[in-house]
Formats: structure tokens, C-alpha cells, sequence
């Protein structure tokens, strides 16, 4: 990645998932955002790693029978404190 | 179980369950369980890789969650209470299971390495692979296992922060460390997952 940027890939490579969550304050997520539109690898990489956490998040559920709701509704009842 | 009108903060709705619970309505049984069973059996699936076991991780939770609701201290923190619970039960889970030692993830690891001669690194960029790619068939299986396959500490963040879409400061709460920590395993989890997405997609 270059280093002709006020904020080095690497530097900015560690504080990565903070500014995907929006909790990056606003002078960083500017550096951030300066940077990747002269950079193609750091583009790639945050692109990249977006796409993975939004097909982390986007794994279906479980299912869970009614039939193990009612067991596990029954074992609660049963261990009701008198 | 409706809260009392007004307004309505967060916990409210969680507020009014635990204190049904601790005063032992029967009737509150069944939204306990619908309120936290498909939201711990896929925790516990997402911990321990097998049905089997996430069932085992659900059962034990509820029942020990409900019994020990008299030491939870503001009811309005039940979700924490719930996954708290299932936390260890994972954890403990995983410890019984397959031989899983404590490792760390190293950050030089996972970044990218420069290119031939110093030049900048290649990065490939496959972010435009739609998501229902990812989540059937072989990268499906690629990306649970890689999951599966993060040291169980962070695997711990990641679930509970991506998938469970638990805040940091909820999560750090659950598993007793820091937010800096939380933060740090997250984004190194996240690193992982991409690393190992990238052999497969691009």
C-alpha cells in the first residue's frame, strides 16, 4: 500500500471495524475515507472486509420447533420455586 | 408483560418478564422461552458448531438463567443476564468437547503483505460476490468453518457482536473484559474471517 498518505494503511488497518460500525470519530473516519480513494489495495481491503462482516450478520437463525419450546416451557414450570 | 404506559426505554419489555419470573407466574414461561430460546440456540450453535450441543447450551441456560434470576440486580438487564449464562455454558461446552487451546490472533498476520519488490500489496476485490453466494453451499460451509476454526475468545466477540448484534459495551458486560478488548478481538475475528474468505471467493 502507498505511504505517500497523512495515514499509513497500516495504522489505518487496525482501526478498520470502527469505522465500518460508525464508532470512529469524525477526524479519523475523514483520514480514512481521504485515504482509501487514493489507495486501490486499502479500497479492496475495506470493501473486502465489509462484504465478510455483512455475511457474518447475514446467517440465518436456528430454527426451534414448537414441540422444543413446549419441552423447555415444561422443564421451567416443573423447577418452579414453590 | 406489557410494561406499564408511557414511555418505553430499552429493557423495558425484558423488565417486565424478569420480575413475572422472579415472582414465579407461570404464564411467564412461555415468552421466556420465546423470547430467548431462538436467540440462544443460535448462539450456541454459532459456539459450538453442532445442533446437539446448542440444544444442550439452550436447555441448561433457560433453566439456570430462571434459577439464579433472584441475584440479577436490575431486571431490565436480562438479555445480558441470558447470555451471560449461555456464554459459559459455551464455554464450558467447548472446554468438554475437542481439545481447544488458548491461542491469540496476531494482527501482522492478517493484514496485507507488500507486493513483489516492496510494491504495493494486491488485494483482490470480491466484495462484489453477492451474499447469497456466501451463505449457500461451499462457502457457506467455508465461512462456518472458519468461524468455528477462530480461537474461542474471539469467536465469543464476533458471535455476540455480528451475529447476535450485541453492542461493545453489552458484550465486554457479558464476558467480563474491557470494551478495548471486545474491540480488539472483534476486529481481529473479522480480519480472520476475510483472510479466509478471500482464499475461496477470489
Amino acid at each position: 500500500m502507498s505511504h505517500a498518505h497523512s495515514m499509513s494503511c497500516r495504522e489505518m488497518a487496525a482501526c478498520l471495524s470502527d469505522y465500518l460500525d460508525g464508532e470512529l470519530q469524525a477526524g479519523l473516519r475523514a483520514l480514512i475515507d481521504e485515504h482509501r480513494g487514493d489507495c486501490p489495495p486499502c479500497e479492496a481491503f475495506i470493501r473486502t472486509l465489509a462484504r465478510t462482516v455483512e455475511a457474518v450478520r447475514a446467517q440465518p437463525r436456528e430454527p426451534l420447533s414448537a414441540g422444543l419450546k413446549k419441552s423447555l416451557a415444561d422443564s421451567l414450570r416443573r423447577a418452579r420455586r414453590p | 408483560m406489557d410494561p406499564a404506559a408511557g414511555d418505553k426505554r430499552p429493557g423495558d419489555g425484558d423488565r417486565a418478564l424478569a420480575e413475572a419470573l422472579i415472582a414465579g407466574r407461570p404464564e411467564a414461561f412461555e415468552p421466556f422461552v420465546e423470547r430467548f430460546g431462538p436467540l440462544i440456540l443460535s448462539f450456541g450453535r454459532r459456539m459450538c458448531g453442532q445442533r446437539a450441543d446448542a440444544e444442550e447450551v439452550l436447555q441448561e441456560t433457560l433453566m439456570k438463567a430462571y434459577l439464579s434470576l433472584k441475584d440479577l440486580r436490575d431486571p431490565g438487564a436480562l438479555k445480558t443476564w441470558v447470555y451471560r449464562v449461555a456464554a459459559n455454558a459455551c464455554l464450558k461446552m467447548r472446554r468438554r468437547g475437542r481439545s481447544e487451546p488458548k491461542r491469540e490472533i496476531s494482527l501482522e498476520e492478517l493484514l496485507p503483505r507488500a507486493g513483489e519488490e516492496g510494491g504495493p500489496p494486491q488485494i483482490a476485490d470480491w466484495s462484489d460476490v453477492p451474499l447469497d453466494r456466501l451463505l449457500q453451499g461451499e462457502l457457506k460451509t467455508k465461512l462456518e468453518e472458519a468461524i468455528l476454526s477462530l480461537p474461542k475468545d474471539y469467536r465469543i466477540v464476533l458471535v455476540l457482536r455480528d451475529q447476535e448484534g450485541l453492542g461493545t459495551r453489552e458484550t465486554a458486560e457479558i464476558l467480563g473484559i474491557s470494551e478495548t478488548m471486545a474491540k480488539v478481538r472483534l476486529h481481529r475475528a473479522r480480519l480472520a474471517l476475510r483472510k479466509a474468505l478471500e482464499g475461496y471467493v477470489s
